[in-house]
């Protein structure tokens, strides 16, 4: 089995078991992402203004646990970064999330993911066919893409009412051969019981 | 199933697709200075298209042997825009530049301002001593024939750092950051391990012995004098390539599929690599320093020329097998390789770059020059490189 076909097995199994248990509260969140390639911490770019890679994520979340303190959730990801001008991504991705509550105001969020994500170039691509190079859709190259994040959220609920968290979180993501880092600020919007 | 991927692919990103950039026509525009009839000349351009209908977008060559003088070219120097290649049209040209760097300090140490011997430590900054593994005890000929032990700049941090911002041309004294603190590859003088630090620095040191910018030494000591009125190099990190510059094209997904990466520009300043030109001007090069003698003296190119006794460090990645005609890499001189041939060795340089390719090779036992510069790199590209370098150059030069 390939690794798109093993990954994608996983998907949908794990949306079977998120949507066959009883007890789960569904929420849907928004965030724009800022990409960059290189280790999470990179020394070697000191003196150099920043320069934003942006992209944005769209994350369908499923809580199966909830306790006063903590929470867990599985969350399905879509996202898309353009780096430059030299690649744009979208990925897939499942990443399963550990909330630990302070209170109903903020919590801590920990996300693993597994994901599979595909980068094209930014410009156009040329391929030779009979005997001529000519511009060709190019669909690119699939990367198995391990992530790790961790995140702050802070509850609106308590204030205003509305099932409203606003969150920050930075991961570390592998797209072989190159390491990433995202950046995600962003809003959860909740349905059913939160 | 299987076509869903893609199709999710093709849903976000087809959208967000950039126009490549419109060049008019006119700045193409380019001339020679001589005609360059060949009696086999129908042989070598019809060898040329070969290669272009095997998957090169484009390459210029540049020869000469004992029937001639012939130059020409197969392809495209911009494929969005519908350019063909001349052999006027410039090219980066990659590590080739070494050997330009090499003639500036041979010239040097001629001039009596720089001995081979020296400890390259009084003509480098401080901090660059203390934190570049060898920096203290290498001496210049061992940055030469790369026997110094410095570690490798354009390592996985440095690739990193390009990719991140693929339009940043890295300076020296950056390039040498990221090998701070990095572990020696061996003691000094004791092997030989090609490194493109070793040349980084040597910029450096031409520039602190002389006071002058490494674009002006190039200029004033090699372009100027030879006449290469195509070549073009600069340290100027904000400055605009030269327009009608034979685009790039990079196979990066090894699948037959070019991208445009001629802004790629990490060591565009860089007296490693940096260096723009022609077949046409770096033949005129290669002719200055080997058969006219205009550049240095032929007992410093006798030195420049003579492999280095030392062992290779990886000794392996030089051989290219008994049924090659070029067998295999013989050794380092002084800024220059030297080749095993079945017709004697051959001695020059190559480059790469993203989305190029570059050789240079002079025959000093029978006088036979090749120069070929191909716009193109990555997966689908490497095979046909490397029957070029390594048997076909040969028989378009002496015959099957």
């Amino acid at each position: 089995m390939s690794t798109k076909s093993l990954l994608l097995f996983l998907f949908f199994l794990s949306s079977i078991i998120v949507s066959a248990q009883k007890d789960f509260a569904t929420s849907l969140s928004f965030s724009l992402l800022d990409e960059h390639i290189g280790l999470p911490v990179d020394v070697y770019l000191d003196g150099e203004p920043e320069k934003y890679h942006f992209g944005g994520a769209l994350s369908i979340e499923r809580s199966s646990y909830h306790s006063g303190f903590y929470r867990f959730s599985h969350v399905l990801q879509l996202g898309y970064w353009k780096h430059d001008d030299r690649e744009q991504v979208a990925y897939i991705a499942l990443k399963p999330k550990l909330a630990f509550y302070l209170g109903n105001l903020i919590d801590l969020h920990f996300v693993p993911g597994l994901g599979y994500a595909r980068s094209l170039p930014v410009g156009e691509s040329y391929r030779q066919e009979n005997g001529a190079f000519a511009a060709r859709q190019d669909l690119g190259k699939g990367h198995f893409m391990p992530s790790f994040g961790v995140g702050i959220g802070l509850h609106l609920k308590p204030i205003t009412g509305a099932p409203v968290s606003v969150f920050v979180r930075h991961e570390s993501a592998v797209l072989f051969p190159y390491p990433s880092t995202l950046t995600h600020l962003g809003f959860t919007i909740g349905f059913g019981d939160q | 199933m299987k076509r869903f991927l893609p199709f999710l692919s093709l849903l976000f990103l087809t959208s967000c697709l950039e126009d490549p950039p419109i060049i008019p026509a006119a700045d193409y525009a380019c001339t020679t200075s001589e005609n360059f009839a060949h009696p086999q000349e129908d042989r070598f351009q019809a060898f040329l298209e070969e290669k272009n209908a095997e998957g090169l977008p484009g390459i210029s060559m540049l020869l000469e042997n004992d029937e001639g003088r012939w130059a020409g070219s197969a392809g495209q120097a911009d494929i969005a825009n519908n350019i063909d290649l001349e052999i006027c049209h410039q090219h980066q040209i990659g590590s080739m530049t070494k050997t330009f760097t090499a003639v500036i300090i041979m010239q040097l140490v001629e001039e009596g301002l720089l001995a081979l011997n020296d400890s390259i430590a009084p003509y480098l900054d401080r901090e660059i001593v203390r934190r570049v593994a060898n920096a203290d005890r290498a001496t210049v000929r061992d940055l030469l024939q790369h026997s110094s032990g410095i570690p490798e700049f354009l390592d996985i941090p440095f690739s990193l750092a390009a990719a991140e911002q693929p339009r940043r041309a890295f300076t020296a004294r950056e390039s040498m950051e990221f090998i701070y603190g990095v572990r020696a590859l061996f003691p000094a003088g004791t092997k030989v391990s090609y490194s493109n630090s070793n040349f980084t620095l040597l910029g450096l040191i031409a520039e602190q012995i002389t006071g002058e910018r490494g674009d002006e030494l190039f200029q004033e000591r090699i372009f100027t004098p030879l006449g290469m009125v195509n070549t073009y190099f600069s340290q100027d990190g904000s400055a605009a390539m030269p327009t009608g510059i034979a685009r790039a094209y990079e196979d990066r997904n090894d699948n037959g599929r070019f991208t445009d990466v001629t802004e790629v520009s990490a060591i565009r300043t860089s007296m490693a690599g940096g260096v723009v030109s022609t077949p046409e001007d770096l033949f005129r090069f290669a002719q200055g320093l080997f058969v006219e003698g205009r550049l240095v003296s032929q007992a410093t190119l006798t030195a420049m020329s003579s492999i280095s006794e030392l062992p290779l460090d990886d000794p392996d990645i030089f051989e290219y097998g008994e049924e090659f005609r070029v067998r295999r890499i013989a050794g380092l001189g002084l800024g220059l390789f030297i080749l095993d041939t079945d017709r004697g060795i051959a001695i020059g340089h190559g480059g790469g770059y993203a989305g190029r390719r570059s050789r240079m090779w002079y025959f000093p036992n029978s006088g036979e020059t090749i120069v070929y510069l191909m716009n193109s790199s990555g997966g689908s590209v490497k095979e046909i490189g490397r029957q070029l370098q390594r048997n076909e150059m040969m028989d378009l030069l002496f015959g099957i």
